[in-house]
């Protein structure tokens, strides 16, 4: 084990965390403010995923991956106007977490009926080719890329959420929501746009991963897990919080694997987490214990 | 801008017969109060008495059961608040409520977002009015140094502050304070009363929920005062500290107060 | 007030479809015979799932076809999911049992769910056909291991991982072989089998590794085959991880060939005909490939259906109704136990030519190839009975 091979791990941390930042953060806009805990992301990521593998085809990698975050975000919309607003006020919070789950069954079986269980991939010839060579660090341009999309994305995310008068709404709205009402701000509006965000959100990272991994309506099962142990760890519904905590967990696993066993890696997280609740419970980057 | 001209136009606001219980329990009923543009209307009463829950109802986060709510004659009951806001009804909160990790200069720029929707015209030359003002609220309250600073570093006084300049940035039809005063030290309550007959002389209305006697008297063109949920007396504060059955309800019963 | 309407709703018609299914009273003489199949069909190994079910049904529909059995009595299917997980497993086996009234079941493919619903068979005392589960656990309890209900057509992993070994052993040039496996109960005792099956022939193993079901990314364990001299990746991983780990393994240049438990056809093939995984090698109970009449005939049946080859869970899924028909044929009977009675004195020749013959522990001993590709085509280097 020599320099090389810290630096490949390195690398791949970075890769996994570019992906866990988007899933992350997304997870944390739509809890920062609509305070629903969305378990039908890993649903809407695998969606996202599905979306390119029938866009990229057609229009190639980066007007696919655009094309598949608008449509995300579409339905992001649809769902907050059709399910998400239509909860009654009292026990919103617990109601928002069935019905998010029994959304995540519905997209997941739906997605059996349709494509069917087996996995799929994009054509070769529409798959990014080659890879870049870092030093001796081999790095597949699809992988490349995943980094160069949630850098580009989180980028955009943190002018809109800081530069722009709605983004200073939603984080309002995520702050205090009954002050944000005080000042006209509208509380559907800012809950379409968090949707969305959100949704956008796991649509790219799905979007990203289709020209690397392989497509299934099972993929988002597992990561969605360990996506809101990053939310947590990072402090709920702080957007910041959870994209650092991504890269750190990216980084975390892939040396706990790579020095250790796979076992070892996918435990690292969760044991971060357990180690986090038990200094810092509101999470690494909150600043107060939201309820 | 004075209360005594325009026969013809509506008052800025008036209530009349509002109604609402919780679980069967009166908390108003058949209130009614009139405000006139440019005036300071104190509403008062012991603890208890149903104040909050009026401004609750007029500003719509609780909806009302019965009764008639009319800003410039135009019915605003049971709207949304968001609406009722935008409509120009601006509101502050017995406890405070800000953004704790929005800056100073964030809470002011959102503060008057809410309430404009992104015009086009004149829209450059309407935001540098709103910057300057923003500007001299920050500055008058001491609170300059700090627009940078997430709000959660403030004092709860600079906090109270910074609500009201939230407020008052943004000239609403009509400000609602719940208790500007209570909780800060003698500085702040100077500030806070200067800061509000400022804004009166320049033509804000004003709503005012308080307990502090000698601001409703210094302050208020008119009083309203509520007891268990029922109107009690209205008139000029130096004419209601001489109603017996106020100073029984709402003076003897606390205890601290002596009619000025 | 909505959600609770419609949560009134979905339980009344959960308790209407209970009701309608129960009310069929079993009837061992006459009207359809129905036969189980507990597969994964949601879940992370529900393609495999979905694979064991057309071979399933196709064997069903052939079988009636052909005038169905026991004087034109038809077959069918009842399947259920059990999602790869252990407690949906035994409550899918118990439905099919005790709602369905089915004559027997196939199940349960994933091998932890069949270890858990084995036990339910022998309760009560309806055969279960284990025909793709190759964790040896099964045949340990099963037969002269308490478990007379239970009988595995497939062979288990602790066969092929010794056929395996051998052949690497032979073939002479791979001696550190890494093993990636899901942290499943046939990954973790396939990976087990493959291990001592290597030491025993002298083969390095560099490193275990089990993964959860349902990775998506493997860069951590590529890198670390390409740093720690691993000549070669065995892999006991399952549907769309399988099919993700070559993707990836592909495109960072690993440069490694892969043996253990690969299927080398369809979508892997496409990625593993690439010369850098020349060499690589699969120990697999089936290929389409297979040159036998009765093969080439499924195949083609099978093909004409679903648009791909049969993968070895649909033949297995389809060998299962064929062994099980048979049984009944020779029991003159659907009633469970005068099947299991039969199914004791299986003699029946495979698709592929070997043969089905329970031993003592209720294990077959049909045939395995030992699979290789060779400039980009799969081809069988030599078949090994188990």
């Amino acid at each position: 084990m020599d320099a090389t091979y810290t630096w490949e791990l390195l690398a791949n941390g970075v890769v996994l965390g570019s992906s866990y930042a988007l899933l992350a953060a997304g997870l944390a806009v739509i809890f920062g403010v609509l305070n629903v805990v969305n378990f039908a992301h890993g649903a809407l990521y695998m969606l996202g995923a599905f979306a390119a593998y029938f866009f990229i085809p057609l229009t190639g990698y980066w007007i696919g991956i655009l094309l598949t975050a608008a449509t995300m975000a579409i339905l992001g919309i649809v769902l907050q106007e059709g399910l998400l607003r239509r909860l009654p006020p009292d026990g919103a919070f617990s109601r928002s977490m069935l019905l998010t789950l029994g959304l995540a069954m519905i997209i997941q079986n739906g997605a059996i009926v349709l494509w069917g269980a087996g996995p799929r991939q994009l054509p070769e010839d529409s798959r990014p080719q080659g890879h870049l060579l870092l030093g001796d660090v081999i790095i597949p341009t699809g992988r490349a890329f995943i980094v160069v999309v949630a850098v580009a994305t989180l980028g955009a995310l943190y002018l809109l959420l800081n530069r722009t008068q709605v983004g200073r709404a939603m984080r309002g709205v995520s702050q205090n929501p009954t002050a944000a009402l005080v000042v006209g701000i509208s509380p559907e509006r800012i809950g379409r746009l968090a949707m969305a965000l959100g949704v956008g959100l796991a649509g790219i990272a799905g979007a990203t991963l289709t020209p690397v991994f392989t497509v299934s309506p099972q993929m988002g099962i597992t990561i969605v897990f360990k996506v809101f142990a990053i939310v947590v760890i990072g402090g709920l519904g702080s957007v910041p919080g959870a994209v650092i905590v991504a890269y750190l967990v990216g980084m975390l696993e892939s040396f706990a694997g790579g020095y250790g066993s796979a076992m070892t890696q996918s435990i690292s997280v969760f044991l971060f987490m357990i180690a986090i609740m038990l200094v810092r419970p509101q999470g690494l980057f909150s600043t107060e214990v939201r309820v | 801008m004075t209360a005594t001209l325009g026969a013809a136009a509506p008052p800025a606001l008036q209530v009349t017969g509002l109604g609402k219980s919780f679980m069967g329990v009166a908390a108003l009923s058949d209130v009614e109060f009139t405000l006139s543009t440019g005036t300071v209307l104190g509403l008062i009463g012991p603890n208890g008495s149903g104040k909050s829950t009026a401004l609750d109802c007029v500003t719509g986060f609780v909806r009302p059961d019965s009764g008639q709510i009319l800003l410039d004659g135009e019915s605003i009951f049971g709207k949304a608040p968001h609406l009722i806001a935008r409509a120009g009804l601006v509101r502050t909160f017995q406890t405070v409520k800000l953004y704790d990790q929005l800056t100073l200069d964030e809470h002011m720029s959102l503060s008057l977002r809410g309430l404009y929707k992104a015009g086009r015209s004149g829209a450059s030359r309407r935001r540098s009015a709103e910057r300057k003002r923003a500007t001299s609220w920050l500055v008058e309250f001491g609170l300059e140094q700090l627009r940078s600073a997430p709000a959660g570093i403030l004092s709860y006084g600079q906090k109270k502050l910074l609500a009201l300049a939230a407020v008052l940035v943004t000239q609403p039809r009509i400000a609602l304070l719940d208790e500007p005063l209570a909780g800060v030290n003698p500085r702040i309550i100077d500030l806070i009363r200067d800061a509000i007959l400022q804004a009166n002389t320049e033509g804000q209305t004003f709503l005012i929920i308080e307990h502090n006697v000698e601001f409703i008297t210094s302050c208020c063109s008119e009083v309203v005062v509520l007891d268990a949920g029922k109107k009690l007396a209205a008139g000029p504060p130096s004419v209601i500290w001489d109603d017996p059955a106020v100073y029984e309800a709402f003076l003897g019963r606390k205890g601290d107060g002596h009619a000025g | 007030m909505r959600t609770r309407t419609l949560a009134a709703a979905a339980a009344l018609a959960l308790t209407v479809v209970g009701c309608a299914s129960s009310t069929d009273s079993p009837d061992t003489n006459s009207g359809p015979i129905t036969i189980g199949l507990s597969a994964p069909l949601s879940g992370p190994a529900a393609a495999l799932g979905e694979n064991e079910r057309n071979g399933v049904q196709l064997a069903i529909d052939q079988i009636n076809q052909d005038g169905g059995l026991l004087g034109s009595r038809k077959l069918t299917l009842a399947a259920q999911d059990n999602a790869c997980n252990p407690t949906d497993g035994v409550g899918s086996v118990t439905k099919l049992i005790t709602q369905q009234q089915v004559s027997a079941v196939i199940g349960a493919l994933c091998s932890g769910v069949t270890l858990a619903a084995m036990p339910l068979a022998k309760r009560y005392q309806v055969p279960l056909v284990v025909a793709t589960s190759t964790s040896p656990d099964i045949t340990t309890a099963a037969g002269k291991g308490g478990n007379d209900f239970t009988f595995r057509i497939n062979p288990s992993d602790a066969t092929l991982a010794v056929a395996l070994s051998s052949y690497l052993h032979k073939a002479g040039d791979v001696r550190k072989v890494a093993i990636l496996a899901e942290d499943s109960t046939y990954g973790r005792t396939g990976a087990a089998a493959l291990q001592k099956a290597l030491n025993d022939k002298g083969i390095t193993v560099t490193g275990v590794d089990f993964v959860a079901q349902g990775t998506s990314d493997f860069s951590t364990q590529i890198s670390k085959y390409r740093n720690n001299g691993t000549q070669s990746v065995a892999l006991y991983i399952s549907g769309a991880d399988h099919l993700s780990f070559l993707r990836q393994a592909a495109s960072a240049r690993l440069q490694l060939p892969v043996t253990g438990r690969v299927e080398l056809e369809g979508q892997n093939l496409e990625i593993l005909k690439d010369e850098q995984f020349a060499g690589s090698s699969s120990v697999y109970p089936y290929s389409s490939l297979i040159k036998t009449p009765a093969n080439a005939k499924f195949a083609k049946a099978y093909e004409s259906a679903h648009k791909t080859p049969p993968t070895y869970e649909s033949f297995e899924g389809y060998s299962a109704v064929m062994v099980l028909a048979d049984a009944i044929s020779r029991a003159k009977s659907s009633d469970p136990k005068a099947i299991q009675k039969a199914l004791v004195k299986t003699d029946f020749t495979s698709l592929t030519g070997g043969t089905v013959k329970f031993d003592a522990y209720h294990q077959a001993h049909d045939k395995a190839f030992i699979l290789q590709i060779k400039n980009g085509k799969t081809v069988i280097v030599s078949d090994v009975v188990t």
